[in-house]
């Protein structure tokens, strides 16, 4: 993908901007499901609790964006340490989100090509890093919500309809007929 | 939005990405032991046996539907010896690299019904398969590290 032209790189960005929304809405849905207090579970000794774990998709997911709008990634915590409990690590994801987006959708062709180092291990195109940002998400939130049954949580829909959803739908259809 | 014209990754560049996260995904397949495979998950999910069934059932036949309308898949989620599932996995591999560059160009922009009920460009649908897998895979590196065993870093897909 080397030899971007900024043309393509606002394609590129405009391409990703409507699954970043539609994905970050299923990622809150998913961070909205663990309850407060589940935060220290975890699967086996050696997983991360739940909450380490949505703090890690909250602040990764958004430091990927704003990689993408400062022209370099950085490593400085971005998540606030009093930011604890599972529904408020949700809302400051949600809301860091939305305004990265709209942050996002401003940047011009030349800034989006401009080459970013990733922790020395390679460098791209500054737009390319929504797309690493997004599997990176997809991955951590698949494993979250294969906490959540365990934790006595309902999973929701995420590719389809989930289990939980459909049993909700069930009963919502019963209870009405 | 600027021109649809101006493609960031080429068909070929959207195959070689697909398949370096099947690699990853077939090493997560391989890390299971093979008594586990179909049997563990956390919390009552579908196993790892499963959720592969599922990705070898929506790769091959997104392709081919897109190639010719032939839309058939299986949904038979019956429990495989390990070696059998990377069988099919592999055997996966080689079909996609035959199958995808007979997809015509333009193809990737049509709109089209998969399976009889994903309505979506092309490009939409083979990109939500990817994101399928990896979400999936993501559930199968939990049940690893419930079983204690260390998971392929996801990174790497060589």
């Amino acid at each position: 993908m080397s030899g971007m032209t900024p043309e393509q790189a606002v394609w590129m960005r405009d391409f990703y901007l409507r699954p970043l929304k539609l994905e970050s809405d299923t990622t809150f849905k998913v961070m909205s499901a663990v309850p407060d207090s589940a935060g220290d579970y975890k699967p086996d000794t050696n997983s991360r609790t739940a909450l380490d774990l949505l703090r890690h998709i909250a602040a990764a997911d958004n430091r990927f964006i704003e990689t993408v709008i400062n022209g370099e990634f950085s490593t400085q915590s971005i998540i606030p340490d009093a930011v604890q409990s599972p529904a408020d690590v949700a809302a400051w994801y949600e809301a860091r989100h939305a305004a990265n987006r709209e942050a996002l959708a401003k940047v011009p062709g030349p800034a989006l090509i401009k080459p970013v180092d990733f922790r020395g291990m390679f460098t791209w195109p500054a737009v390319q890093f929504l797309q690493l940002g997004l599997h990176h998400t997809i991955h951590h939130r698949g494993q979250l919500s294969a906490y959540l049954r365990a934790m006595g949580a309902k999973v929701p829909s995420i590719y389809g309809e989930s289990w939980d959803a459909t049993q909700a739908r069930l009963a919502a259809q019963g209870a009405t007929t | 939005m600027s021109s649809v014209s101006t493609p960031f990754i080429t068909p070929d560049g959207l195959l070689t990405h697909w398949q370096g996260h099947r690699r990853v995904t077939r090493r997560v397949i391989d890390a299971f032991p093979d008594d586990k495979l179909f049997t563990f998950s956390v919390g009552g999910m579908r196993t790892f046996g499963e959720l592969s069934l599922e990705m070898l059932t929506m790769g091959v036949p997104m392709v081919q539907g897109a190639i010719n309308g032939d839309w058939a898949t299986s949904m038979n989620r019956d429990p495989h010896p390990k070696q059998e599932i990377l069988r099919m996995w592999d055997e996966s591999t080689a079909t996609l690299n035959t199958l995808f560059p007979q997809i015509p160009a333009d193809r990737f922009l049509t709109s089209m019904t998969a399976f009889g009920q994903y309505t979506a460009p092309l490009h939409d649908l083979i990109l939500y398969v990817i994101d399928n897998e990896i979400h999936h895979r993501g559930q199968g590196y939990v049940y690893l590290r419930a079983l204690g065993i260390e998971p392929p870093p996801f990174y790497d897909r060589s």
